[in-house]
């Protein structure tokens, strides 16, 4: 059974670690802040001003998350603590509840300055938010995978940096090469992307594929999960 | 009433047997010593103890929640489930302080304190309470990664404490600290035998268990070699080499 007394405390903590860890912090607000300068320097220019929000916006929704979640939990393993939470009785889902949702509420929180950066308006506002809940909530997962099967930080961020980029920068890559876009079509950061760029491209096909991305990571999640736990 | 019960406890890491056939108890209320030189097996004894690892042989009761063997528990995981609850409920009752409970380093004494508090639903007082009975309170604000090694163990201890355990692990908890220190966790731990606390200790410095220790058991390659009365076992290794040493009082 879950505790929301348990899964507030873990919570908090994150806030306040967090805002006392410069790494992390710089990682939530560098794409968002990088977009913005892109988008400024170019404000004379009528077109190619959306091509920055939508690189970035998916940069930070997909790389953001995917890195910052497994640093968390790779560090509060190398560091002992995760072990003396377990043992206060605190339960390994009711930690990753707490971990996941407070980077999935943080990369919303900053990533919502692309609506500002891309003047986006109406309806476009609401698919842009599921959009990123989507693609952080899929991108956590995958962080949660590595983070649970590295025992330090150094080990995690050697995965979730080179998984990060493959499915961040996929799609800008994408633009410039047919062959990689065949491919990456099958990816959910191509698909986001797409929809958060151009919402006439949001269609059943890329629900569909949306939500097998998520049924394979989901799965990939559970067997990292039963392989390791979180405490060995 | 035992509040530990060890049985039989065998322990090997890569052909390496570090724990060999261990039983022994602990009453209620005590402080209990495990005694040994550094590599007897005692910490490995002790993770076995809170679960950390599991024994390959033999069985450890605590609280009357039964932590089996990893062979046992192959057998008879299907009939798991309540012991499972059981031990899930003792871990509600004990406090640990080993060598590798970690600390938010970033974070203060009381940020690292109140986490806990918000888990088990402890009061802002309280957490002022335990961290003056171990002497952090004017340090609640430093950040744990600038704290000495001596304060370091106070906070583990003090966050050990939050939940008023009744029964509490302390692995070496003074090894590495000065003399007052020692002393002043020393005090601590007394004060909690006082309250009806049940400690279970290891060290290796034959000084602290004899002024601490009710009963101890003495770990050696593995096997326990002596185990009884503190006092009991002291007289037998000191009272064939008793030495008195007189000091002139005007020894510069």
């Amino acid at each position: 059974m879950l505790h929301i007394q348990r899964i507030h405390a873990i919570f908090y903590k994150q806030i306040k670690d967090t805002l006392k860890n410069t790494q992390i912090l710089v990682l939530f607000f560098v794409y968002p802040i990088i977009a913005s300068v892109l988008t400024t320097a170019m404000s004379n220019q009528t077109e190619g001003t959306g091509f920055f929000v939508g690189i970035f916006s998916t940069m930070h929704m997909i790389f953001t998350p995917i890195v910052i979640t497994a640093a968390i939990i790779s560090e509060e393993k190398e560091k002992n603590t995760l072990r003396n939470l377990i043992m206060t009785g605190v339960n390994p889902m009711e930690y990753l509840i707490s971990i996941g949702s407070f980077v999935l509420f943080c990369t919303i929180l900053t990533g919502s300055v692309f609506i500002f950066i891309g003047d986006f308006k109406g309806s476009f506002i609401l698919i842009f938010l599921v959009s990123i809940f989507i693609g952080s909530f899929i991108s956590i997962l995958l962080g949660m995978a590595i983070g649970a099967n590295s025992k330090n930080i150094m080990g995690a961020n050697a995965i979730a940096v080179p998984v990060g980029i493959l499915f961040a920068f996929l799609p800008m890559v994408a633009a410039f090469n047919t062959k990689i876009e065949s491919f990456s079509n099958f990816i959910y950061s191509q698909q986001i992307s797409k929809i958060i760029t151009d919402e006439s491209t949001l269609s059943f096909k890329s629900l569909l594929i949306i939500i097998i991305n998520l049924a394979i990571v989901t799965a990939l999640f559970l067997f990292a999960y039963r392989k390791n736990s979180l405490d060995e | 009433m035992a509040i530990i019960e060890v049985n039989h406890v065998e322990k090997s890491f890569l052909n390496h047997e570090v724990l060999k056939d261990i039983s022994f108890r602990v009453e209620e209320g005590e402080i209990f010593g495990l005694l040994g030189p550094s590599g007897a097996g005692k910490t490995t004894l002790i993770k076995i103890l809170i679960g950390q690892l599991h024994a390959d042989r033999g069985t450890t009761c605590i609280f009357g929640a039964e932590y089996k063997s990893k062979n046992n528990n192959k057998n008879e995981s299907k009939n798991n489930s309540k012991n499972e609850k059981a031990i899930q409920n003792v871990n509600s009752k004990i406090g640990v302080v080993l060598d590798n409970c970690g600390l938010y380093e970033r974070l203060s004494c009381w940020d690292n304190l109140i986490i806990f508090a918000k888990i088990h639903g402890n009061s802002h007082k309280e957490i002022l309470e335990v961290l003056s009975r171990v002497g952090l309170t004017e340090a609640a604000g430093t950040p744990a990664g600038k704290l000495s090694k001596g304060m370091k163990q106070r906070l583990i201890l003090a966050r050990s404490l939050m939940h008023k355990p009744k029964l509490l692990f302390l692995d070496e908890p003074t090894s590495g600290l000065d003399p007052g220190t020692a002393a002043q966790i020393h005090q601590l731990l007394y004060e909690l035998r006082e309250k009806g606390t049940t400690i279970f200790l290891t060290t290796h410095n034959m000084d602290e268990a004899t002024k601490l220790c009710n009963n101890v058991a003495l770990l050696n390659e593995g096997i326990i070699v002596e185990y009884g009365v503190m006092l009991r076992k002291s007289q037998k290794y000191f009272n064939a080499a008793m030495w008195k040493l007189y000091i002139p009082q005007n020894l510069t």
